[in-house]
């Protein structure tokens, strides 16, 4: 089952104090090129704090390899010029600008020289480059471009993220939680879009609760729970696994014999 | 030994600031407020009490009644002292209910922008009913010295220290052995949390700005026969408070208390160390102000954003920053307009125009520092005022010519200001404030009031300009003001304004509108933050430069005094009700600050200068309450909203899934929880 694939993305004893809280608890992953993943757990596992860590966000001890290269020690701006995107939970998008501009701003600077002066000096709108086109038309933004994205709704706003993640044209892609606050049907078609960035050639870590959205899309799984690992490998095994089946129940049994 | 009585000297200047600081976090725990009116209550007391001790009057802020009611005869110190702690309290009472309260759930940058509304309004009632100059104050304490081993110490000094120190007993009791401080203690960890335990936080706020207020006026009035007492001298005192509320991290009242002392003596042992011969004498007294500054910073740099953040977490932003279309064409009428207004207009209504253009460039550097990159900052017209005079050193001393001059000094001013936003890498939103007023205060008693840069009493004298031969220099007698003059303004205003309209369209544009909106998916998406916040200052600080140039040459000699920190403050603030996110919000803060077009309009039909300040404090307080963006967004959000029913845009595509909940779509972006 497991396939032989270049390591993109290697965690090893990834670890990250709160205080006297060990939120993530020594957790080693791999992320193969072009797979997607998918990161799952109760609330207060640490999957967020896991993506936070990994993205220069939050402090913590243990090696993060990259591309071949250690990330440690790296902001949060240098790790995304080096092609490690994220989206945030609560739609890291800005209501203020429009479509076209927050896809714009994940582009990454130093693609087109003295673009900037040439717009204020000589008045040039900045227009997303083609590599970004392409984008746009694979996510069907097209014709949303000049509308501000507070007009949008939940489901669009997701969907701008994933385009601003993948402006900046990243080898890698942390979608934290893309799915919340989408219902089932629009779950299923942000699954499918996430299929189609995979085939572009992207890798994907897909952080979600949506159980369907995981089991479809994901080609492994990682499980979490209280900050360690307790499962890892193919969505169907992973799912009968009795570990994960109590992680999942446990609090809940838990609660009924209290 | 000298040196120590210098030091107990400032035992007088350290009590007050003690007792601000202890205010200060009186304001903040409660609320989350960064009272920059603290200055100002502290003035209102020292007034209040002043009155009742030396005539037996009430000062009475209502205007059409007399300034002074007769209370029968001079009060003795403490029935007249408990009265003005009332007042103070009363005060308190009305700053919460009236302006805090409305704006509880407001962002902390919000809130200290609306504090400084407070200030204005305090400062401008106190200036127009008893006048700006200093008043002599009687002894509150019996003037005795004390022999303490060879060292003089007045009493009085020992006795402010004292009352300091009572006042932080007094607090420490309050908060720590009460309900009432236990309270507000639980309201400072979860504001929902005292809710739900019942107790409402709204009031706990409301006894907590009373008692605040009662000790900064306390405070005002006791150490008032010490300092010299003026509007604007008390009203800067919470400069250098704020330093000592930092060291505390408004939390902390021991201390904040203790580091007010210190500061207040070592700045006293500043006036000992001048009369030293290795002391450099070009710093003239400025060091006294230098001191919060470099406090200020050190305590930022070092703790950065580990500072208390309360009521940073509520959404609430800046308004809408649209991207400007038909820049060209909106460019074009506009020069058209303002050469015609130029040409038709003379004499007085000229130089107001010329005066409203030049304020209408330092404006859009507003424009760029706060509405794109949302850093505020109250050092942009002292920036002004450096390239000013930076441009009388360099055209009359160094004969560099015209356009070259300003361009240079422009630069100068764009470096001081990225200085200026140094600390904005570490620190965000109402801190970086306190880092502007503190080097407002620095910049204008280093440079403005120093007579060994300053150019002297008669000003620093500017060569005008000259380009080809051609002559535009604004002309003095019955020449004042030529026309060639106002157009160079003109064509320089319509440059910076599409350059700035430009800007918004230029991907850096909305890399800064992604910083002011979250720091942290900005940073996400590759954006150096630190590196988009500094280009933000480098470039507003350059245009108020550029804007300071042309005042230079308009006012032909610079009086660095013009530029002190009061204006600056102002300038903000008219700013800031004009419409601080858009380039068409400067060319009104052109119009209507100090000496603009309308300014003067209005002025020679009612003489309203005097209430300038009164009234462009009003109109602070009430534009962050009403609109927390500005009127400009006030303007714009109906427009806006009108344009949506008429032009009714097609849905976004892409809705193979069922249209998702519209709720948001619904949402004003006004909307604001109140």
């Amino acid at each position: 089952m497991v396939e032989q694939q270049e390591a993109l993305l290697t965690v090893t004893d990834l670890t990250v104090r709160y205080g006297g809280v060990v939120a993530v608890d020594h957790v080693s992953l791999t992320v193969p090129r072009g797979s997607i993943v998918g990161l799952i757990g109760p609330n207060g596992a640490g999957k967020t704090t896991l993506v936070d860590a990994l993205t220069g966000f939050a402090r913590y001890t243990g090696e993060v390899w990259f591309r071949g290269a250690r990330l440690d020690g790296l902001r949060a701006h240098h790790r995304a010029a080096r092609g490690l995107a994220r989206t945030f939970q609560s739609a890291g998008i800005f209501d203020d600008l429009t479509v076209e501009e927050n896809i714009l701003i994940g582009e990454r600077s130093g693609t087109r020289r003295f673009a900037t002066m040439r717009a204020i000096f000589g008045g040039r709108v900045e227009r997303p480059r083609p590599a970004t086109e392409r984008i746009i038309e694979m996510l069907d933004l097209r014709a949303s471009l000049d509308i501000q994205v507070s007009e949008l709704s939940e489901g669009h706003r997701k969907l701008v993220s994933v385009a601003q993640a993948l402006a900046g044209d990243p080898e890698l892609v942390l979608f934290d939680e893309p799915a919340a606050g989408l219902d089932s049907t629009e779950s299923a078609w942000l699954g499918e879009q996430l299929r189609a960035v995979s085939r572009s050639g992207v890798t994907i870590l897909l952080v979600d609760h949506d159980m369907e959205l995981v089991t479809n899309v994901c080609d492994e799984l990682v499980v979490l729970d209280f900050g360690k690992v307790v499962a890892a490998g193919a969505p169907r095994e992973v799912l009968d696994d009795p570990q994960v089946i109590a992680a999942y129940l446990g609090s809940m049994t838990a609660a009924q014999e209290a | 030994m000298e040196q120590l009585t210098f030091l107990v000297l400032g035992l007088g200047n350290g009590a007050i600031l003690a007792a601000f600081g202890l205010s200060l976090a009186v304001f903040y725990r409660s609320s989350g407020v960064v009272n920059f009116a603290t200055g100002a209550i502290g003035m209102y007391g020292a007034y209040t009490f002043n009155g009742l001790r030396s005539t037996g009057t009430l000062f009475n802020p209502i205007f059409g009644l007399p300034a002074q009611v007769p209370l029968g005869g001079p009060m003795s110190p403490v029935p007249a002292l408990l009265l003005t702690a009332a007042i103070s309290a009363v005060l308190g009472l009305l700053c919460y209910v009236l302006v805090f309260r409305p704006l509880r759930h407001a962002r902390a940058l919000a809130k200290a922008v609306a504090s400084v509304g407070v200030l204005l309004i305090l400062e401008g009632v106190v200036s127009l009913r008893v006048g700006t100059n200093p008043v002599g104050v009687q002894p509150l304490f019996v003037t005795g010295t004390l022999q303490l081993g060879g060292l003089t110490i007045p009493t009085d000094r020992l006795w402010a220290a004292g009352l300091a120190l009572l006042l932080l007993v007094a607090a420490l009791v309050i908060y720590n052995a009460t309900r009432f401080g236990v309270v507000t203690r639980a309201v400072v960890e979860s504001e929902k949390g005292s809710v739900i335990v019942g107790v409402s936080p709204e009031r706990v706020a409301l006894a907590n700005w009373g008692l605040g207020s009662a000790i900064a006026g306390v405070a005002g009035a006791v150490v008032s026969p010490l300092v010299p007492l003026t509007p604007s001298g008390f009203t800067l005192l919470v400069v250098p408070a704020l330093a000592a509320a930092l060291i505390g991290r408004f939390s902390s009242m021991v201390p904040i208390v203790l580091s007010g002392l210190v500061l207040g003596m070592v700045q006293s042992d500043f006036s000992f160390l001048h009369g030293q011969d290795w002391y450099p004498q070009w710093l003239g007294d400025s060091a006294n102000d230098l001191l919060p500054l470099i406090v200020v910073l050190v305590v930022l740099m070092a703790r950065g954003t580990a500072l208390p953040a309360r009521g940073l977490l509520t959404l609430q932003s800046l308004p809408v920053t649209l991207r400007p279309r038909h820049v060209g064409v909106t460019a074009a009428v506009s020069f058209v307009l303002g050469l015609g207004a130029l040409l038709l207009l003379q004499g007085g209504y000229r130089a107001a125009l010329i005066t409203t253009l030049v304020l209408a460039i330092i404006g859009l550097s507003f424009v760029v520092v706060t509405g794109y990159v949302g850093q505020i900052s109250f050092a942009q017209y002292s920036l002004a005022g450096v390239s000013a005079l930076l441009l009388a050193r360099m055209t009359t001393d160094w004969g560099i010519p015209f356009p070259i001059a300003p361009l240079l000094s422009a630069l100068a001013a764009g470096v001081v200001g990225v200085l200026v936003g140094l600390p904005a890498l570490r620190v965000r939103g109402v801190y970086l404030a306190v880092v502007t007023i503190a080097m407002a205060v620095a910049i204008e008693s280093l440079y403005f009031r120093n007579n060994a840069l300053n150019g002297g009493t008669s000003g620093a004298k500017v060569t005008g300009p000259t380009l080809f031969g051609l002559n535009l220099q604004i002309g003095a007698g019955n020449e004042y003001p030529r026309v060639q003059f106002g157009i160079v303004c003109l064509v320089i205003l319509t440059l910076v304004a599409v350059a700035v309209a430009n800007l918004r369209r230029s991907r850096l544009g909305a890399k800064m509108l992604a910083v002011r909106a979250n720091e942290r998916s900005a940073a996400a998406n590759g954006i150096n933050v630190a590196r988009v916040k500094l280009i933000g200052f480098g470039i507003g600080s350059s245009i108020a430069g550029l804007g300071g140039a042309m005042l230079g040459y308009q006012q032909t000699a610079v009086s660095g005094e013009s530029f002190s920190t009061l204006p600056s403050i102002m300038l903000f603030g008219v700013a800031y009700i004009a419409g601080i996110t858009t380039v068409a919000g400067a060319m009104v803060a052109g119009l209507v600050g100090s000496n603009g077009l309308v300014f003067v309009l209005i002025d020679r039909q009612i003489s309203f200068g005097d209430y300038y300040l009164l009234i462009t404090g009003l109109l602070l307080v009430i534009a962050t309450i009403r609109h927390p963006e500005g009127a400009g967004g006030a303007v714009q959000e109906p427009l806006k909203r009108l344009a949506r029913t008429v032009f009714r845009r097609p849905r976004p595509p892409g809705e193979q899934a069922p249209a998702p909940a519209p709720a948001l779509s619904a949402e004003p972006e006004s909307e604001r929880v109140v």
